[in-house]
């Protein structure tokens, strides 16, 4: 079912109540997981399956209630909260259905963001954010400010943020919700192709057909749990 | 990158940031020109007292300044006036009798401190002559000579040659009186001073008393402030036997206005500031509420939460800092303006003179006012950064990002 190769993500039994003194309600239970770089895989499921809280618990947004989650096999349920955000910043590459770019930032200035972050030159910076508005077909919106940009845009420019410090890979929440068709499309082309050409790990949590129809892997949730993983041929 | 991200922060809503950036340069103008106009009060008051009543210095009898009493005298005044003379940082040495006692006209009486002056000497040291609005200076010849102000003129109903009678204390602590004429009327701008003060020659004063060549007090003028303490005890060093005492020490309620300045401006610009800093917490709380979800992108994708203190940090010293140009450059044009021209506060001239203000004040402006206030401003912000920063810091990435 899985791609053989090195195990990116391992999430191990992961649980997450809330209202734990109340009313508990399992947002999450028991699920298993385990992806391998390179993978495009789909999380899939109807609302309040707990795709997002899956996802925001493999990124290190949220804490399971018990299991726990190794990214490259660092035990990120164990990290420190500085230690977890300085993790992000290293590892994983976030995609928002919203696209939350910095408002007053350019788009260059966007994607560069997390490299700066990181300490790296400017120089550095500057020759990777060249590639990627290549890569998304921006080259000519550079200078431009979110505001200035459509959505289909915005979300493009949100890839290449995720992906310009080299992840170990990309987590997208709803990446296509907000986008029409051809956006969406020019969108899941991108992922596609930078899944294919440069093995980057993608792990999406969608209720998209588009996305689901262009994943090499589906999981499927309901109620917590997962009830289905395959590959598509 | 942090500063880039954090400056065009402060200009994302231009209007807001405005107005507080204009509160700033506002409160700024106003502390500072408050500043400059009592320092400008207080340097007059105390330039008044220096130079037109007390000076420098006074030396006097060590039992002289209990009751005033006239035998209490410094002995061999003009050899220690002459050596004072010769002191480097001393400009001027004045020799004076000083008693209390009263003046009577055929209208009334008054209690008064009669100062026995060498006319000349007195002149150079306090430039009794300039304040002369009606008749002369005294003269050494004209033992009967007195000289008294405008105030005490009209009290009495006294005009120039109108006679008069002074009494006081004699060395047998019996009543001593002579007779004088107003040789002269003076004005000067402490109503209090002019009601208190009469003058005659230092040598009709011997007289009065019977003490030839009287001498309680020694004012010494120097050519600087700056030189007051250390001529002070060189002085007190010089003349064991005898009680040497600065201005402050002399007139403490001038001293008073003088040391008071700094913590009453301190007060003043307390108030002004902190209507500034709750201005500015509010304006930054709202920055931060309404990018809640924006703040938690930034953490979700890397922004360690010391970067998030630090920009909501440099976001409020930006929006404070951004009035601060403007509010020196207003306080500089006004108060050059008025250093040169004067503010006239003849319409409160009654209060003014009351306490021995000039009525026409020239506003000061210092390194130390500014350095001050810049201080302030920057305690300003960093105060009012604090409250938003920890805001910004309890902000939950994951609740933030999905709201």
């Amino acid at each position: 079912m899985k791609t053989k190769g090195e195990v990116v993500i391992d999430a191990h039994e992961l649980t997450r109540v809330y209202d734990q003194d109340k009313v508990p309600v399992y947002a999450v239970n028991g699920v298993h997981l385990h992806i391998e770089r390179g993978e495009f895989v789909a999380l899939r499921g109807p609302s309040g399956s707990g795709k997002t809280t899956v996802l925001n618990m493999i990124g290190g947004l949220d804490r399971p209630t018990t299991g726990h989650v190794a990214v490259n096999g660092v035990e990120i349920t164990k990290l420190s909260d500085g230690q977890l955000i300085d993790f992000r910043l290293r590892n994983i590459g976030f995609v928002f259905q919203s696209y939350n770019l910095i408002p007053v930032f350019t788009a260059k200035e966007n994607i560069e963001f997390t490299m700066l972050l990181q300490g790296r030159s400017q120089a550095e910076c500057d020759a990777r954010v060249a590639e990627l508005l290549r890569e998304i077909g921006l080259e000519d919106k550079a200078d431009k400010r979110p505001g200035e940009l459509s959505g289909g845009q915005q979300q493009r420019v949100a890839v290449a943020r995720a992906l310009a410090p080299k992840p170990q890979f990309v987590l997208a929440d709803e990446p296509t919700a907000n986008l029409d068709s051809k956006s969406a499309g020019n969108l899941l082309d991108i992922m596609d192709r930078l899944n294919l050409e440069e093995h980057i790990t993608f792990l999406f949590s969608t209720h998209d057909q588009r996305v689901i129809e262009r994943a090499r892997r589906v999981i499927t949730l309901e109620d917590g749990k997962v009830v289905d993983d395959h590959t598509v041929k | 990158m942090l500063i880039t991200l954090s400056w065009r922060n402060v200009w994302r809503n231009r209007t807001r940031s405005l107005i507080i950036a204009g509160s700033v340069a506002l409160g700024i103008w106003a502390a500072l020109f408050l500043s400059a106009f009592y320092q400008g009060v207080v340097d007059q008051r105390m330039r008044s007292v220096i130079w037109d009543e007390s000076s420098h210095l006074h030396i006097h009898h060590p039992a002289f300044l209990g009751d005033m009493e006239p035998r209490f005298t410094i002995p061999d005044p003009n050899t220690i006036a002459r050596d004072l003379s010769a002191r480097p940082a001393v400009k001027q040495v004045a020799c004076r009798a000083l008693f209390n006692g009263m003046i009577s006209s055929p209208t009334g009486s008054a209690g008064v401190r009669i100062n026995g002056v060498d006319p000349m000497a007195e002149d150079s040291t306090t430039r009794l002559g300039t304040k002369l609005i009606e008749g002369a200076m005294l003269d050494p010849a004209k033992r009967n000579g007195l000289l008294i102000s405008a105030r005490l003129a009209q009290k009495l109903k006294l005009k120039l040659r109108s006679k008069v009678v002074l009494m006081t204390q004699d060395t047998a602590l019996g009543i001593a009186s002579g007779a004088y004429r107003v040789q002269g009327i003076y004005r000067t701008i402490n109503t209090p001073y002019d009601e208190a003060n009469i003058f005659i020659t230092r040598e009709a004063a011997g007289e009065l008393v019977g003490i030839t060549g009287v001498c309680n007090e020694i004012a010494i003028l120097l050519y600087e402030d700056e030189s007051l303490e250390t001529e002070k005890a060189a002085l007190m060093s010089a003349l064991p036997a005898l009680e040497v005492k600065d201005w402050k020490q002399v007139t403490p309620e001038a001293a008073l206005l003088v040391d008071s300045f700094d913590e009453y401006m301190a007060i003043f610009t307390l108030v002004i500031f902190l209507g500034l800093a709750f201005g500015s917490v509010n304006t930054m709380l709202m920055a931060v509420l309404e990018r809640t979800r924006e703040i938690g992108m930034l953490v979700s994708i890397g922004m360690s939460r010391a970067r998030v203190f630090w920009m909501v940090m440099l976001e409020t010293a930006f929006l404070v800092l951004a009035g601060t140009p403007m509010g020196l450059l207003i306080a500089w044009a006004t108060i050059t303006y008025f250093a040169r021209t004067g503010i006239d506060l003849t319409h409160y001239a009654e209060m003014g003179s009351s306490f021995g203000f000039d009525l026409v004040v020239h506003p000061v402006i210092t390194t130390s006012h500014v350095l001050n206030l810049l201080g302030m401003v920057m305690l300003t912000a960093l105060f009012s950064a604090a409250y938003p920063a920890r805001k910004a810091l309890q902000i939950n990435a994951t609740e933030a990002i999905t709201k």
